[in-house]
């Protein structure tokens, strides 16, 4: 690409970045006003928007995160899959597509332990999560887990020996990290669904612990 | 310099928004916290149909709102307004459409009418859990071998690898430039996002995950011995 190329093209995305300011500042306000633009230009149709809106609320979300974790946990050939292709074996239980494109998961053990962030936007596996939590997606989290991981883990009531080594997860590429909590002791006994039951969102990004059983 | 979203490691943000009962973190938020919340979230995801924008190209244009907006805004405000500069980017929307659709607004006057001839790649509710469930992958074929190997030591480069446009978009965070680490996992090859923000093409590279210590990124002193860091970094990223 020739400089001056270079230059057009960047004065043009700078341009278009300010395009927003044009509809009204009140974000309620905004959005009707560019959902009805688009509903009228054919460009969305709104029996989409109510789809995916109940999808993501109904369908897709950390419950679906929390089987496989179950399943990882008493079934010891489905762990050995999880961890050596995470994108297949999650495959296997119908958890597929959008932001869950490319899985890796990480286990937690008694010496290290996990934690999920995007510093750079708010990159998390939808297909077993769904939509991240508001503090995911909040600049205190993003900024200061990767400089200050025992502080913020204190911050979720998360406090760890100080010999356990955390790795953090900075999600920048489109590979996206589930955490393998350690099962909880003392649920020898429990049945698969009961565990299911135990698997908090938070275990599974890293800034919690499984619930204890009852 | 880079953008105002690179905010890895950042000093002065306070504590993480969370819901507390009696010191307790209380996990209860709804997916969606309001209405206009999922309408932006839904909107989004629909648009992306006929703007055929890439994931890069979403990301790119979420950073780069004003910083004084992208500081201020809430992150469905965000999404929503970056849509709006896409779309018009894109050809799908004017600035006289926003003008004509703002006036409608302030005048309580916003009325959906009908629409008879829809854009031919429209996303229909009936495709939305295939759409979904496909996803968009990024994994591509790279034809030659990759340049590091899991347990080589590698270091990043220390400026702004996007070779293409000045301010363009990356994902080598600014607090990892510079850096030495260790090659941990070996992804194969993806989708260079420095490229796709651009419509330059998909210009696939091997893409690795490199372990940093806590301790090279943030000095011995505001580091932990015991801590890392991983981070994806595409092999141009990387030394």
């Amino acid at each position: 690409m020739s400089d001056k190329k270079n230059v057009e093209h960047n004065h043009d995305e700078h341009h278009h970045h300010h395009d927003h300011s044009l509809l009204p500042e009140e974000p309620e306000l905004r959005v009707k006003a560019i959902e009805t633009l688009l509903l009228n230009k054919g460009i969305i149709n709104s029996d989409t928007v109510n789809e995916l809106i109940d999808t993501y609320e109904k369908k897709i979300g950390p419950r679906n995160g929390a089987k496989v974790v179950a399943k990882a946990w008493v079934d010891p050939e489905y762990k050995k899959r999880l961890l050596e292709n995470a994108t297949k074996a999650i495959e296997e239980l119908s958890y597929t597509g959008r932001q869950g494109e490319h899985m890796v998961v990480v286990e937690n053990t008694p010496v290290v332990h996990n934690v999920v962030v995007c510093t750079l936007c708010s990159c998390y596996p939808w297909p077993v999560l769904g939509i991240p939590p508001t503090w995911y997606k909040s600049d205190e989290y993003r900024s200061r887990t990767v400089r200050e991981p025992r502080k913020v883990l204190q911050e979720f009531g998360l406090e760890l020996d100080f010999n356990t080594q955390i790795k953090v997860w900075d999600s920048t590429s489109e590979m996206r990290y589930l955490v393998l909590p350690m099962r909880p002791v003392g649920t020898e006994h429990l049945s698969e669904n009961e565990l299911e039951s135990l698997v908090t969102r938070n275990s599974m990004i890293g800034t919690g612990l499984p619930e204890l059983p009852k | 310099m880079t953008r105002i979203h690179d905010m890895g490691g950042r000093f002065g943000d306070g504590p993480i928004p969370l819901k507390k009962i009696d010191g307790k973190v209380v996990d209860d938020e709804p997916v969606f916290k309001t209405d206009w919340h999922a309408k932006a979230f839904a909107i989004t995801v629909a648009s992306a149909s006929v703007g055929k924008w890439s994931i890069d190209k979403s990301r790119f244009f979420r950073e780069s709102l004003p910083p004084k907006d992208y500081a201020k805004f809430d992150y469905y405000e965000k999404w929503s307004s970056a849509l709006i500069n896409l779309l018009v980017e894109r050809g799908l929307i004017n600035q006289n459409d926003l003008i004509e659709i703002k006036k409608k607004a302030m005048e309580d006057n916003l009325e959906v009418s009908q629409v008879t001839d829809e854009h031919q790649d429209v996303l229909k509710a009936k495709d939305v859990a295939i759409t979904l469930g496909r996803g968009g992958p990024s994994a591509r074929e790279v034809l030659h071998s990759p340049k590091f190997k899991v347990g080589q030591e590698v270091r990043t480069i220390n400026y702004s690898p996007n070779k293409n446009i000045i301010g363009g978009h990356t994902r080598l965070p600014i607090y990892a430039r510079g850096k030495k680490g260790k090659v941990i996992l070996h992804h194969k090859g993806h989708v260079l996002p420095d490229a796709s923000a651009h419509d330059l093409g998909d210009s696939p590279e091997h893409l690795y995950t490199v372990e940093f210590l806590s301790t090279e990124l943030w000095g011995d002193k505001d580091g932990n011995q015991k801590d890392s860091i991983c981070i994806d970094l595409w092999e141009s990223y990387l030394i």
